[in-house]
């Protein structure tokens, strides 16, 4: 049955917000509950965490209630008996449909706190739907994705178990999994995760080459001192802090078999890679990527050809340098950044900027210039060589 | 889901070259004839430009050079391949046609006009020793060169002591006067280029005004095309030509020929006495030998070796591009590289070229090779080599396999070809240089097997094997079914074969026409 009207609990977070601005586009009518009001459209009730559904609540047919409210400062005990308040209140008046926010990481001996207390607000939410989320990426840089994004910023990431399997899944995609199971298309505890298990150092690496457009270097760090780090960020001004629960919770992170469950769910869930060049960063980068290239051609961009560029080149950025392109350049047309440039060329002699340098001048000073940058390029020879060798 | 149409004698698959060239001899004596033609949307136009000067400055030249959508090809592909309208005109022909190839380009088209629409429009004839190998006199074949040049209007191919050289590119003007100078020895003969272009107007046609656009499109329809053909013969009330119909099999009943075919998401057949085929030689081979049961084993399939060079006139070298000029094939010429081997080839300027290809393969940074390449292109003279189609060695499989069967081509070569180029490069290179012009170094480049598009041998006329036509191209095994495309030629030699295959294709339909003439003792009327 479709969930006319959602009930939601934080609908201020990372994931609360999109979910309510799809259902509003969608013509469902959404009650917010919590302290601040949601957007336009929404309808406020005062709740807190620990209360019951409060009264006064329009209790249409075809209700459902989503449950993403986390507090960060409460006691673990204190979440989970408000959740259990919430779920059993919403029972009583009759909301049919009850959806948990769980985590990948529910399990009783998780090693982060959050995995235990969501495992156990699990265990006294009978008759509800637990979604137990993956690692969420896309969207506004917010929550761990924000924090990713910031991370794989970085000019080297030292990173615990680089090699831990995470299974990603896009905002966009999970929220198509909450509207699902709001909708009551499958309920129990359900993995709601990329079906693909990807080294979280690949992520992090995913990311630098399609928002950043290069490679991510990464220093494997042992648990023990990554927790020092986060100890020492808290008290080092202008470091960003890196939570500690965060770090354990990617961690202990196992994997889990979602491929079913979304099935049930509905939810056709594509891989990263392709859906971080469709993000607003992925797009920017493979214009950035463009626009280096073309500058480095010599040719003045024009928005139009960057974007004939983007389209060229469907799989987004990839890792190319930053500076010092003449003498990076690698000799081979053949090695990725070798055809990106060909790209660009060819988009850059096809232009009417590219025209104007490339008609320029007289006949003597095209020989010209062309005899002594010959020179030059004798003179790129080695380093070029040794930039294809890295490569 | 079934549907008859109106009634027709003979049907034809296929509207290019080929399908067009049977079709006039029959048309003409009253014989009903259906066409049917894959072709979807109608395909791209370019904006109307006065000369290549006028868009190298337009600001949206990118889009008639690169399209606004999808992927800009490497230096692997010609640039001939890479037009908005050649990525239009061989768009989904291969995932119809349910072609996987290996080592082989499988170039097809579901275009009206078939693969004619992109063609370099070089109209070579074949020599005598070539034709002596056809099942029928070269008196016969002549004929029909003679009348399908009258019907498509060729120009060129005039030795050049004789001919008027203003039209071509400076630096092909250079080469050809030395080679006037010179005199051609005996085993390298070389012609202005024997194009199917207008040099005058002609009915619907105006003749080129050398604006050099060649590659995207004749705007002037000066560059013949087999569907510029079609409202003439739509004029012949017994005829007529239905597009967007996939022929994907044919079979038989004791009222004749069933095609089957997808119009769309319907299932169609069409019934008459006779169909000819003429659907690009893959096509045509996939119907064929699903017809017969010929399926699962391979046969023999020729394409033509072929690799492609570049020359410098050094005096020419950082002139600026001409405005305007001729973008196709400029001298043609034939050279013989071993005892009865003859090699064929294009020479082409390279003013009216994108010079993106050249500049990619350039060892400089980008920014000195597209440079480098401007100031070469006024300068730079492009020639291919083809080989004579024996040397190539591919292997096509068809599979009944879905509702428009499987087509597998492996691609292969005789490791003499790869001698036998090097050997024409060498050549080559030697009587250019005795020319004034010079070979430039490392620019020597094979192409893929497939690449050349020209695929044939497949149904070889008085073959010997099981997949066969007769002297009338007549299929063995499925009577009433013709051939009569690439498929059909018993020998591809090193010269380009379209005009070849069209006067095969005339001589194929006439025949028919002969024999509806006295089968029905009346013709119908006109
Ligand atoms: C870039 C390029 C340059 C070339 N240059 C030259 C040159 O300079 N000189 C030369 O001699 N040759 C050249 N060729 C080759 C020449 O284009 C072909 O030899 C010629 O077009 C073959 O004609 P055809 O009628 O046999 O087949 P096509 O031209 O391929 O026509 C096939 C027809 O069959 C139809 N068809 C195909 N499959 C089906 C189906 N299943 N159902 C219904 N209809 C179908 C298509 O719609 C089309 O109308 C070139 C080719 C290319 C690609």
């Amino acid at each position: 049955m479709r969930a006319h009207h959602l009930i939601v609990t934080g609908g201020g977070g990372y994931i609360g917000a999109r979910l309510i601005e799809f259902a509003l586009a969608q013509g469902r009518t959404v009650t917010v509950l919590g302290r601040r009001p949601g957007p336009a459209g929404s309808t406020h009730l005062q709740w807190a965490l620990g209360d019951p559904l409060p009264a006064g609540l329009p209790l249409v047919e075809g209700s459902a209630l989503v449950h993403l409210a986390h507090d960060w400062r409460a006691e673990a005990e204190d979440n989970v008996a408000g959740t259990a308040t919430l779920f059993a209140s919403a029972r009583d008046t009759g909301v049919a449909a009850r959806v948990f926010i769980s985590s990948q990481s529910a399990r009783s001996d998780a090693l982060n706190l959050y995995g235990r207390m969501k495992w156990a607000a699990e265990q006294c939410i009978v008759g509800a739907t637990s979604l137990r989320v993956g690692l969420v990426y896309g969207g506004p840089r917010q929550a761990m994705y924000g924090l990713l994004c910031r991370l794989a910023r970085l000019p080297i990431l030292p990173m615990i178990d680089p090699k831990r399997a995470v299974q990603p899944i896009h905002l966009d995609e999970v929220i198509r999994g909450i509207l699902a199971a709001a909708d009551g298309r499958a309920c129990g505890v359900l993995a709601l995760a990329g079906p693909d298990r990807i080294a979280f150092g690949d992520v992090l690496r995913a990311l630098a080459m399609a928002y950043g457009g290069k490679r991510l270097p990464i220093l494997p760090v042992p648990l023990n001192l990554a927790l020092l780090a986060c100890k020492i960020s808290a008290h080092v001004p202008l470091m960003p802090t890196i939570d500690k629960e965060r770090v354990l919770g990617l961690a202990g992170t196992e994997p889990i078999e979602s491929a079913m469950d979304l099935v049930r769910l509905g939810v056709d869930v594509q891989p990263m890679t392709a859906r971080l060049t469709q993000e607003p960063a992925g797009r920017r980068a493979v214009l950035d990527e463009g626009r280096y290239f073309m500058r480095y051609l010599g040719v003045r961009p024009t928005p139009a050809l960057l974007r004939r560029y983007a389209r060229a080149v469907p799989d987004g950025a990839i890792a190319r340098p930053h500076w010092g392109m003449r003498w990076r350049e690698p000799l081979s047309g053949t090695s990725p950044l070798g055809q990106r440039l060909r790209v660009a060329a060819r988009i850059a002699e096809a232009s009417a900027p590219g025209e104007k340098v490339l008609s320029g001048e007289s006949r003597a000073g095209r020989l010209l210039g062309l005899a002594f940058q010959g020179l030059v390029e004798l003179l790129l020879l080695p380093t070029r060589m040794l930039a294809s060798l890295g490569r | 889901m079934s549907r008859l149409a109106e009634p027709a004698d003979i049907i034809i698959v296929g509207s290019g070259p080929a399908g067009v060239s049977a079709a006039w001899p029959l048309v003409s004596s009253g014989v009903r004839v259906l066409m049917l033609d894959a072709s979807g949307a109608p395909l791209p136009t370019r904006a109307d430009h006065k000369d290549v000067a006028a868009l190298r400055t337009d600001p949206a030249r990118w889009q008639t050079e690169l399209g606004l959508t999808g992927p800009i090809a490497d230096a692997g592909v010609s640039p001939k391949l890479s037009t908005p309208l050649a990525r239009a005109t061989l768009a989904g022909f291969g995932q119809a046609a349910g072609v996987t190839a290996q080592n082989y380009m499988a170039l097809g088209s579901h275009a009206s006009g078939g693969l004619s629409r992109i063609w370099g429009a070089l109209a070579a004839r074949y020599s005598e020793a070539d034709l002596a190998t056809f099942p029928v006199s070269a008196a016969e074949i002549d004929l029909a060169y003679e009348r399908v040049a009258d019907r498509i209007g060729v120009s060129g191919g005039r030795n050049i002591g004789d001919a008027d050289m203003t039209s071509l590119a400076p630096p092909v003007a250079y080469f050809a006067d030395n080679h006037r100078r010179l005199g051609s020895p005996p085993a390298f003969r070389l012609v202005t280029a024997p194009n199917a272009v207008l040099a005058e107007a002609r009915e619907d046609r105006l003749g080129c005004n050398a604006c050099g656009l060649c590659l995207h499109g004749c705007n002037r329809d000066s560059i013949y095309h087999s569907a510029l053909e079609l409202p003439a013969l739509r004029r012949f009330g017994n005829f007529s030509h239905q597009g967007g119909v996939f022929v994907q099999r044919l079979s038989f009943d004791n009222g004749g020929q069933i095609v089957e075919a997808r119009i769309g998401a319907e299932l169609v057949r069409f019934r008459a006495p006779i169909v000819i085929l003429a659907a690009g030689t893959l096509a045509t081979t996939s119907l064929a030998l699903r017809r017969i049961g010929l399926t699962g084993v391979p046969v023999r399939l020729e394409n033509n070796p072929v690799g492609g060079m570049a020359f410098v006139v050094p005096h020419l070298v950082g002139r600026s591009l001409p405005s305007s000029g001729f973008g196709l094939g400029q001298l043609f010429y034939t050279l013989d590289v071993g005892p009865g081997v003859e090699a064929a080839g294009v020479f082409y300027g390279a003013d009216a070229l994108p010079l993106a290809p050249v500049a990619d393969r350039l060892p400089f940074t980008r920014p000195y090779a597209l440079r480098a390449a401007r100031a070469l292109a006024p300068a730079l003279v492009l020639a291919t080599t083809y080989l004579p189609g024996r040397f190539s060695d591919n292997e096509i499989i068809v599979e009944d396999d879905g509702a428009a069967g499987r087509v597998k081509i492996t691609g292969a070569q005789s490791p003499e070809a790869e001698k036998l180029l090097a050997q024409s490069f060498a050549e080559l290179a030697r009587l250019a240089r005795r020319r004034g012009m010079w070979a430039i170094p490392g620019s020597r480049q094979r192409l893929m097997p497939g690449a050349d598009a020209h695929p044939t041998g497949t149904l070889p006329m008085g073959g010997t094997g099981p997949a066969r036509t007769d002297g009338r191209g007549e299929l063995e095994g499925a009577p009433g079914v013709y051939i009569a495309d690439g498929a059909a030629l018993p020998l591809l030699s090193a010269r380009h074969p379209t005009m070849t295959i069209m006067a095969n294709a005339d001589r194929i339909g006439r025949a028919l026409a002969d024999q509806f003439a006295v089968r029905s003792g009346v013709v119908h009327a006109v």
